[in-house]
Protein backbone atom coordinates (compact mmCIF):
# COMPACT_ATOMS: atom_id res chain seq x y z
CA UNK A 1 0.00 0.00 0.00
CA UNK A 2 1.40 2.93 -1.03
CA UNK A 3 -0.20 6.23 0.71
CA UNK A 4 0.46 10.27 -0.13
CA UNK A 5 0.01 13.13 2.32
CA UNK A 6 -0.24 16.58 0.62
CA UNK A 7 0.88 18.96 3.02
CA UNK A 8 0.29 22.58 3.23
CA UNK A 9 1.54 25.70 4.92
CA UNK A 10 0.09 25.27 8.62
CA UNK A 11 -1.14 21.96 7.71
CA UNK A 12 -0.41 19.96 11.75
CA UNK A 13 -1.73 16.80 11.19
CA UNK A 14 0.16 15.68 8.25
CA UNK A 15 3.26 13.61 11.09
CA UNK A 16 -0.43 12.01 13.01
CA UNK A 17 -1.64 10.80 9.67
CA UNK A 18 1.82 9.49 8.69
CA UNK A 19 2.79 7.56 11.56
CA UNK A 20 -1.10 6.20 11.78
CA UNK A 21 -0.38 4.47 8.32
CA UNK A 22 3.05 3.74 9.19
CA UNK A 23 1.45 1.56 11.74
CA UNK A 24 -0.78 -0.71 8.95
CA UNK A 25 2.51 -1.30 7.24
CA UNK A 26 2.27 1.41 4.51
CA UNK A 27 4.91 3.24 2.52
CA UNK A 28 4.30 6.69 3.11
CA UNK A 29 5.41 10.11 1.32
CA UNK A 30 4.75 13.57 1.49
CA UNK A 31 3.34 15.56 -1.18
CA UNK A 32 4.52 19.50 -0.94
CA UNK A 33 1.13 21.41 -2.34
CA UNK A 34 3.31 23.29 -4.35
CA UNK A 35 4.33 19.98 -5.99
CA UNK A 36 1.82 18.66 -8.93
CA UNK A 37 1.00 14.99 -7.70
CA UNK A 38 2.67 13.06 -10.67
CA UNK A 39 3.69 9.33 -9.15
CA UNK A 40 0.89 6.53 -7.76
CA UNK A 41 -0.22 6.75 -4.82
CA UNK A 42 -3.38 4.02 -3.70
CA UNK A 43 -4.30 6.50 -1.30
CA UNK A 44 -3.99 10.22 -0.80
CA UNK A 45 -4.59 12.08 2.05
CA UNK A 46 -5.47 15.76 2.84
CA UNK A 47 -4.96 15.66 6.64
CA UNK A 48 -6.06 18.11 9.31
CA UNK A 49 -5.02 21.68 10.33
CA UNK A 50 -5.44 25.16 9.68
CA UNK A 51 -4.20 25.17 5.60
CA UNK A 52 -2.79 28.85 5.01
CA UNK A 53 -4.15 29.64 8.18
CA UNK A 54 -7.81 29.30 7.04
CA UNK A 55 -7.75 32.36 5.24
CA UNK A 56 -10.76 33.44 3.50
CA UNK A 57 -12.84 30.26 4.66
CA UNK A 58 -10.85 26.85 5.85
CA UNK A 59 -10.11 25.50 2.56
CA UNK A 60 -10.33 28.00 0.44
CA UNK A 61 -6.80 28.69 -0.64
CA UNK A 62 -5.74 24.90 -0.87
CA UNK A 63 -8.57 24.15 -3.33
CA UNK A 64 -6.19 26.27 -5.97
CA UNK A 65 -2.50 24.93 -4.56
CA UNK A 66 -1.24 22.23 -7.94
CA UNK A 67 -1.48 18.94 -5.92
CA UNK A 68 -5.00 19.24 -5.35
CA UNK A 69 -5.25 20.45 -8.90
CA UNK A 70 -3.58 17.48 -10.00
CA UNK A 71 -5.80 15.08 -7.83
CA UNK A 72 -5.57 11.51 -9.51
CA UNK A 73 -9.31 11.20 -9.59
CA UNK A 74 -10.77 7.91 -9.69
CA UNK A 75 -6.96 6.37 -10.28
CA UNK A 76 -6.59 7.05 -5.93
CA UNK A 77 -8.58 7.04 -3.72
CA UNK A 78 -8.56 10.38 -2.47
CA UNK A 79 -9.47 10.31 1.34
CA UNK A 80 -9.71 14.18 3.59
CA UNK A 81 -10.09 14.71 6.87
CA UNK A 82 -10.88 17.35 8.80
CA UNK A 83 -9.40 20.26 6.71
CA UNK A 84 -8.69 17.85 3.80
CA UNK A 85 -12.91 17.42 3.93
CA UNK A 86 -12.88 21.03 3.86
CA UNK A 87 -11.07 21.72 0.73
CA UNK A 88 -12.67 18.91 -0.72
CA UNK A 89 -15.64 20.78 -0.48
CA UNK A 90 -14.46 24.13 -1.50
CA UNK A 91 -13.16 22.60 -5.06
CA UNK A 92 -16.67 20.78 -5.25
CA UNK A 93 -15.24 17.44 -5.41
CA UNK A 94 -17.61 16.77 -2.71
CA UNK A 95 -20.72 18.11 -2.08
CA UNK A 96 -22.01 20.27 0.57
CA UNK A 97 -19.78 22.71 2.33
CA UNK A 98 -18.41 23.23 6.32
CA UNK A 99 -19.83 26.29 7.79
CA UNK A 100 -19.32 27.33 11.59
CA UNK A 101 -20.34 24.81 14.24
CA UNK A 102 -23.64 26.38 15.22
CA UNK A 103 -22.26 26.73 19.14
CA UNK A 104 -19.51 29.50 18.04
CA UNK A 105 -17.29 27.39 19.64
CA UNK A 106 -14.00 25.38 18.49
CA UNK A 107 -15.11 21.71 19.40
CA UNK A 108 -12.18 19.44 20.98
CA UNK A 109 -13.50 16.27 22.51
CA UNK A 110 -13.94 12.49 21.98
CA UNK A 111 -17.09 12.03 19.37
CA UNK A 112 -19.21 8.96 19.49
CA UNK A 113 -20.13 7.82 15.90
CA UNK A 114 -21.90 5.69 13.88
CA UNK A 115 -19.90 3.59 11.29
CA UNK A 116 -21.28 0.54 9.61
CA UNK A 117 -24.15 0.19 11.37
CA UNK A 118 -21.70 0.13 14.73
CA UNK A 119 -20.65 3.40 17.34
CA UNK A 120 -17.20 4.07 17.61
CA UNK A 121 -15.44 6.91 19.48
CA UNK A 122 -12.90 9.24 17.30
CA UNK A 123 -11.74 12.87 18.13
CA UNK A 124 -13.06 15.89 16.78
CA UNK A 125 -11.45 19.84 16.63
CA UNK A 126 -13.02 21.75 14.25
CA UNK A 127 -14.58 24.99 14.69
CA UNK A 128 -15.81 24.81 10.83
CA UNK A 129 -17.27 21.47 11.35
CA UNK A 130 -21.21 22.49 10.18
CA UNK A 131 -21.96 20.30 7.44
CA UNK A 132 -24.40 22.18 5.48
CA UNK A 133 -26.37 20.79 2.42
CA UNK A 134 -29.74 21.68 0.94
CA UNK A 135 -30.53 17.85 0.45
CA UNK A 136 -29.46 14.41 1.63
CA UNK A 137 -26.17 14.30 -0.39
CA UNK A 138 -25.74 11.70 -3.65
CA UNK A 139 -23.28 10.02 -1.80
CA UNK A 140 -22.88 6.89 0.73
CA UNK A 141 -23.32 8.85 4.14
CA UNK A 142 -19.97 7.10 6.12
CA UNK A 143 -20.09 8.46 9.31
CA UNK A 144 -23.45 10.06 11.87
CA UNK A 145 -22.71 11.93 15.14
CA UNK A 146 -24.51 10.48 17.37
CA UNK A 147 -24.72 13.26 20.10
CA UNK A 148 -24.78 16.47 16.60
CA UNK A 149 -22.95 19.17 18.42
CA UNK A 150 -22.20 21.40 15.22
CA UNK A 151 -25.57 21.25 13.99
CA UNK A 152 -24.20 19.48 10.62
CA UNK A 153 -27.39 18.90 8.33
CA UNK A 154 -28.70 15.00 8.65
CA UNK A 155 -25.84 14.49 11.50
CA UNK A 156 -23.20 13.82 8.89
CA UNK A 157 -19.65 13.72 10.01
CA UNK A 158 -18.46 11.95 7.16
CA UNK A 159 -19.22 11.14 3.39
CA UNK A 160 -17.76 8.59 0.39
CA UNK A 161 -18.48 9.44 -3.21
CA UNK A 162 -17.79 5.86 -4.32
CA UNK A 163 -18.12 6.97 -8.05
CA UNK A 164 -15.15 9.41 -7.77
CA UNK A 165 -13.81 7.63 -5.11
CA UNK A 166 -13.20 10.27 -2.63
CA UNK A 167 -14.02 10.17 1.01
CA UNK A 168 -14.33 13.21 3.58
CA UNK A 169 -15.03 13.16 7.12
CA UNK A 170 -14.56 15.93 9.81
CA UNK A 171 -13.73 13.32 12.88
CA UNK A 172 -9.80 12.40 13.09
CA UNK A 173 -9.03 8.95 12.80
CA UNK A 174 -5.36 8.84 13.05
CA UNK A 175 -6.17 9.97 16.48
CA UNK A 176 -7.71 7.21 17.45
CA UNK A 177 -5.18 4.60 15.80
CA UNK A 178 -2.11 4.22 19.30
CA UNK A 179 -3.25 2.59 22.49
CA UNK A 180 -1.43 5.63 24.06
CA UNK A 181 -4.31 8.21 23.20
CA UNK A 182 -7.13 5.97 24.45
CA UNK A 183 -8.62 5.84 21.39
CA UNK A 184 -8.19 2.75 19.00
CA UNK A 185 -11.29 2.97 16.35
CA UNK A 186 -9.69 5.15 14.31
CA UNK A 187 -8.23 1.48 13.14
CA UNK A 188 -11.41 0.35 11.77
CA UNK A 189 -11.71 3.69 9.56
CA UNK A 190 -8.12 2.74 8.38
CA UNK A 191 -9.08 -0.84 7.85
CA UNK A 192 -12.07 0.11 5.12
CA UNK A 193 -9.65 2.70 3.29
CA UNK A 194 -7.48 0.06 2.83
CA UNK A 195 -9.96 -2.39 1.90
CA UNK A 196 -11.53 0.66 -0.81
CA UNK A 197 -8.04 1.00 -2.71
CA UNK B 1 -6.02 51.72 -15.63
CA UNK B 2 -6.31 51.58 -12.24
CA UNK B 3 -9.53 49.76 -10.63
CA UNK B 4 -10.61 49.57 -7.67
CA UNK B 5 -13.62 47.28 -6.45
CA UNK B 6 -15.28 46.53 -3.11
CA UNK B 7 -17.34 43.24 -2.36
CA UNK B 8 -19.13 42.33 0.48
CA UNK B 9 -19.13 38.32 0.72
CA UNK B 10 -22.35 37.27 2.96
CA UNK B 11 -24.08 33.82 3.65
CA UNK B 12 -26.69 32.84 2.15
CA UNK B 13 -29.92 33.37 3.79
CA UNK B 14 -31.24 29.71 4.17
CA UNK B 15 -27.82 28.99 5.81
CA UNK B 16 -27.02 29.26 9.60
CA UNK B 17 -25.47 31.98 10.46
CA UNK B 18 -24.07 31.41 13.81
CA UNK B 19 -21.74 34.36 14.83
CA UNK B 20 -25.09 36.79 13.88
CA UNK B 21 -26.25 34.99 16.56
CA UNK B 22 -23.88 35.77 18.86
CA UNK B 23 -24.04 39.15 17.94
CA UNK B 24 -27.72 39.73 18.92
CA UNK B 25 -27.28 38.07 22.17
CA UNK B 26 -24.51 40.80 23.03
CA UNK B 27 -26.27 43.65 21.81
CA UNK B 28 -29.40 42.35 23.71
CA UNK B 29 -27.52 41.29 26.76
CA UNK B 30 -25.68 45.13 26.54
CA UNK B 31 -29.09 47.00 25.99
CA UNK B 32 -27.92 48.27 22.72
CA UNK B 33 -31.43 47.00 21.57
CA UNK B 34 -33.93 45.22 21.73
CA UNK B 35 -34.48 42.09 19.52
CA UNK B 36 -31.55 42.89 16.91
CA UNK B 37 -31.61 41.12 13.76
CA UNK B 38 -27.95 40.57 12.49
CA UNK B 39 -25.91 39.01 9.28
CA UNK B 40 -22.38 39.10 9.28
CA UNK B 41 -20.28 39.05 6.24
CA UNK B 42 -16.76 39.94 4.91
CA UNK B 43 -15.78 43.41 3.28
CA UNK B 44 -13.05 43.02 0.32
CA UNK B 45 -11.50 45.81 -1.55
CA UNK B 46 -9.23 44.41 -4.23
CA UNK B 47 -7.72 47.19 -6.58
CA UNK B 48 -6.48 46.06 -9.98
CA UNK B 49 -5.11 47.23 -13.13
CA UNK B 50 -7.07 46.51 -16.50
CA UNK B 51 -7.71 48.42 -20.09
CA UNK B 52 -11.41 49.61 -19.35
CA UNK B 53 -14.39 49.58 -16.92
CA UNK B 54 -16.00 46.23 -18.19
CA UNK B 55 -13.26 44.03 -17.94
CA UNK B 56 -12.30 45.21 -14.89
CA UNK B 57 -15.75 44.21 -13.58
CA UNK B 58 -15.47 40.55 -15.35
CA UNK B 59 -11.83 40.43 -13.59
CA UNK B 60 -14.02 41.01 -9.89
CA UNK B 61 -16.57 38.94 -10.98
CA UNK B 62 -14.53 36.23 -11.28
CA UNK B 63 -12.29 36.74 -8.51
CA UNK B 64 -15.52 37.22 -6.54
CA UNK B 65 -17.03 33.95 -7.46
CA UNK B 66 -13.71 31.66 -7.44
CA UNK B 67 -12.08 33.12 -4.38
CA UNK B 68 -14.07 34.91 -2.14
CA UNK B 69 -17.43 33.38 -1.92
CA UNK B 70 -18.05 29.88 -1.85
CA UNK B 71 -21.15 29.86 -3.81
CA UNK B 72 -22.69 26.81 -2.04
CA UNK B 73 -23.52 28.61 0.95
CA UNK B 74 -22.66 32.22 0.48
CA UNK B 75 -23.26 35.13 -2.23
CA UNK B 76 -22.00 38.19 -2.95
CA UNK B 77 -22.18 41.97 -4.04
CA UNK B 78 -20.03 43.84 -5.80
CA UNK B 79 -20.34 47.14 -4.34
CA UNK B 80 -18.48 49.33 -6.16
CA UNK B 81 -15.59 49.10 -9.45
CA UNK B 82 -13.88 52.65 -9.56
CA UNK B 83 -11.82 53.92 -12.13
CA UNK B 84 -9.03 55.70 -9.58
CA UNK B 85 -5.78 56.88 -12.03
CA UNK B 86 -2.79 56.08 -11.21
CA UNK B 87 -3.46 56.09 -7.41
CA UNK B 88 -4.67 52.81 -5.47
CA UNK B 89 -7.94 54.22 -3.23
CA UNK B 90 -7.17 55.20 0.25
CA UNK B 91 -8.15 52.47 2.38
CA UNK B 92 -10.18 54.30 5.26
CA UNK B 93 -13.15 54.97 6.50
CA UNK B 94 -15.29 57.55 8.48
CA UNK B 95 -16.67 56.41 12.12
CA UNK B 96 -12.96 55.98 13.43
Amino acid sequence: MKAGIIVFPATNCDADTKRACEFFGWDVEYIWHSEKIKKHYDVIFLPGGFSYGDYISAGRIAKFSPAVETLPLKESLIVGICNGFQILCETKLLPGALTDNISCRFLSEPAVLYFNNKEIVIPIAHFQGNYTIKKMPDCEILLKYKNNKNGSDFDIAGIYDREKRIIGMMPHPERAVFQETGFTDGRQIFEFIKNEC
Amino acid sequence: MHYSARILVTLKPEVKDSKARVLESVIERKDFAQNPVCHTGKFYQIDIESQNSVSARHCVEQIAKEVLANTVIEQYEILSVEETGNESRDYSFSGN
